[in-house]
């Protein structure tokens, strides 16, 4: 009966609570590169490279998963295989992966109270176990920074955002 | 002989395999019957090759208030990825209508988990070698298979005409296989294909890249049907810059928005169009036909290795037990001396023969003649090599007689292989004979027995007398 009561209670403060995020549109470019698609995981981290949360993962064999080593630990020690909240992030609808010479354009939710300039956005990259870029892309989360283009320093050729249209 | 040397191959490769074919075929049943599943759903469109691309693309710009990304899966359905009054959604469309049918899910977990269980085993790289290694096992085991299945029913012409075999297990074996010889063969080909083609061996295959200056050449969209389109990714942005890629199952074309001139086209490489044929007809996800096909095949190899299991005989199992030669334990140790193997053939004749009779026997080479310890008979067998030499692994025999000494006594017979027309016929043979007349512990268990030019009715005779003899006592 308790547990009832504490699930109704659950149900009633937390469901309703939409965290408020901004849409964000992104074109990935992938380098011309040969063999496996990419694994790729984007974060929002802070100045001391702590995970803020974990905003898109791509790739639907979670073997390969250990191979972002740096998002791996964030996802070992956070427990994230045991959080609902984590894979509606991992996306299995677009394509398993990400191959060379592929482009692909990407929604992206961004908690409004993380977008500011102290925080980072970083795309981790892995080709399984072939190669791996922890700060593939790493920018400020700032409004001018969205509307550049920015070259990857791995797998990564460029990326491009739009802002929704206020 | 050759069908024998099939026989064991065949069995060999099966006991290899059939652990890693269960788990391929189990989860290929399951894959195959969801690739039907899919095709059966109300988004799988029929008579895509009747739909233009110009056609689909102004239907859902009317539709969409911005596409991102538009794809033909290979399931025969049309997925758009785009921003929809509800937001950014991925969806199926009706490609001539432009309206949305469903919304796309992701794939269940449990379809994940088999397709990766089928691919690689959860062992990553190696786990994908493997499979693709027990793929190209598996088309051994297919041939191996037919060339036995057209030795039992008597030739290609008489493939599909009747057999005798009243055993049920044998005769399913036989009837799957002259049905699934070639599915299975295709599937275990074409699974080996897309291993190699993901390791990547064909680097050298480039595709055939040109280039072109804006308004040079243009992009006629009423030209291609959708059956030939992969997907098209949508300018990012309404900049001048930003441009339409169209994947086509052949080549891959770049092109300016606003007045279609084509600024790149890609012709894949042939290795490319190999793997896009060898997935299209290993998962038949884009043909209900092959897919109903590849379900039945993958169930098929269950009933194979059941069957392929009640069938093996004692001594298929026997090619796995190497250590039966036990020399410290037989009581009868066959030493012979072969140059060219025919004698040896006769050997492995008399093993066998008197291992079925019941004997603890054993077999070891003149040369490698040492203390037996529950040696009670010795049988050598052994031809003569040239002006009464000794075969080159029994040249050392007489060395190693005199080193050990058996301290107990031995019955022994010789037996000699040779040709009459040399005059020095079985001169080995006798020395040997010799030799161990003239040692205090060995008695003669049966006369020296000589044998010209391999006779067989000769050696059958003595070997009948010979076990009478060893049963004797």
């Amino acid at each position: 009966m308790k547990l009832l009561i504490n699930i109704f209670l659950i149900i009633l403060f937390y469901y309703p609570k939409s965290e408020d995020t901004i849409p964000l549109k992104c074109m990935v470019e992938m380098i011309e590169y040969r063999g496996e698609g990419a694994y790729f995981s984007i974060s929002v981290i802070n100045r001391n490279d702590e995970y803020l949360k974990t905003i898109y993962v791509l790739g639907t064999d979670k073997t390969w998963f250990s191979e972002m080593k740096s998002f791996w630990l964030h996802l070992k020690k956070n427990n994230l295989f045991m959080d609902d909240d984590f894979y509606p992030l991992i996306d299995g609808i677009s394509g398993p992966t990400i191959s060379g010479g592929e482009k692909r354009i990407l929604q992206l939710k961004i908690p409004k109270k993380l977008f500011n300039e102290s925080n980072y956005l970083r795309f981790e990259t892995a080709v399984e176990d072939k190669g791996y870029h922890t700060n593939d892309i790493n920018i400020s989360l700032n409004e001018n920074n969205m509307n550049k283009l920015h070259q990857g320093n791995g797998f990564i050729k460029n990326i491009k955002f739009v802002l929704p249209k206020k | 002989m050759i069908k024998g040397i099939w026989r064991s191959t065949h069995f060999l490769l099966a006991i290899s395999v059939s652990l890693f074919l269960i788990i391929a075929s189990i989860t290929g049943t399951y894959l195959g019957i969801e690739a039907i599943m899919d095709q059966s759903q109300k988004e799988s469109i029929s008579g895509l090759n009747k739909i233009s691309l110009k056609n689909t693309m102004v239907a859902l710009q009317n539709n969409f208030e911005e596409i991102y990304k538009v794809s033909v899966t290979e399931k025969n359905s049309v997925v758009v990825e785009g921003i929809t009054p509800q937001g950014f959604e991925t969806v199926y469309v009706n490609p001539e209508t432009g309206k949305i049918i469903d919304k796309v899910r992701p794939k269940s977990r449990l379809s994940n988990f088999m397709k990766n269980l089928h691919r690689s085993l959860f062992l990553k790289s190696n786990g994908r070698l493997l499979m693709g290694f027990i793929s190209f096992l598996t088309a051994l085991l297919v041939v191996t298979g037919f060339l036995l299945l057209l030795n039992k029913i008597g030739g290609l012409a008489k493939i599909f005409g009747s057999f005798k075999e009243k055993q049920f297990f044998r005769k399913t074996h036989i009837e799957l296989g002259r049905w699934f010889v070639i599915p299975i063969f295709i599937i275990a080909v074409s699974g080996f294909y897309l291993t190699l083609e993901r390791l990547d061996l064909f680097r050298s295959n480039k595709s055939i890249q040109y280039e072109y200056e804006a308004g040079q050449k243009y992009i006629n969209l009423n030209e291609y049907y959708l059956n030939q389109v992969q997907n098209i990714i949508y300018p990012f942005s309404t900049s001048t810059n930003d441009t339409y890629k169209i994947q086509l199952s052949d080549r891959t074309i770049i092109f300016q928005q606003g007045d279609n001139s084509i600024l790149n086209e890609n012709i894949h490489s042939i290795p490319y169009l190999l793997r896009a044929w060898a997935y299209w007809i290993h998962t038949g996800e884009s043909n209900m036909l092959i897919a109903v096909l590849l379900t039945i095949s993958a169930f098929s190899l269950l009933f194979f290795i059941i069957s392929g299991l009640f069938i093996t005989s004692k001594t298929s199992w026997a090619l796995l037990k190497f250590s039966k030669n036990n020399l410290n334990e037989a009581e009868i140790i066959i030493l012979y001396g072969s140059e060219t193997g025919s004698t040896y053939q006769f050997v492995k004749k008399l093993l066998k023969k008197l291992r079925n009779g019941g004997n603890k026997v054993a077999i070891c080479s003149l040369n490698k003649y040492k203390a037996f310890p529950k040696a009670e008979k010795f049988i050598i067998m052994t031809s003569t090599y040239g002006e009464g030499e000794p075969p080159s692994n029994a040249n050392l025999f007489e060395l190693k007689f005199q080193k050990h000494n058996q301290g107990k006594s031995i019955d022994y017979a010789v037996l000699g292989f040779g040709s009459k027309s040399y005059p020095k016929f079985c001169k080995f043979a006798e020395v040997i004979n010799y030799t161990m007349s003239r040692e205090n512990n060995y008695s003669e268990l049966y006369p020296l027995f000589k044998i010209n030019n391999q006779n067989m009715s000769d050696y059958l005779n003595w070997e009948e007398k010979i076990c009478a003899h060893i049963n004797s006592f």
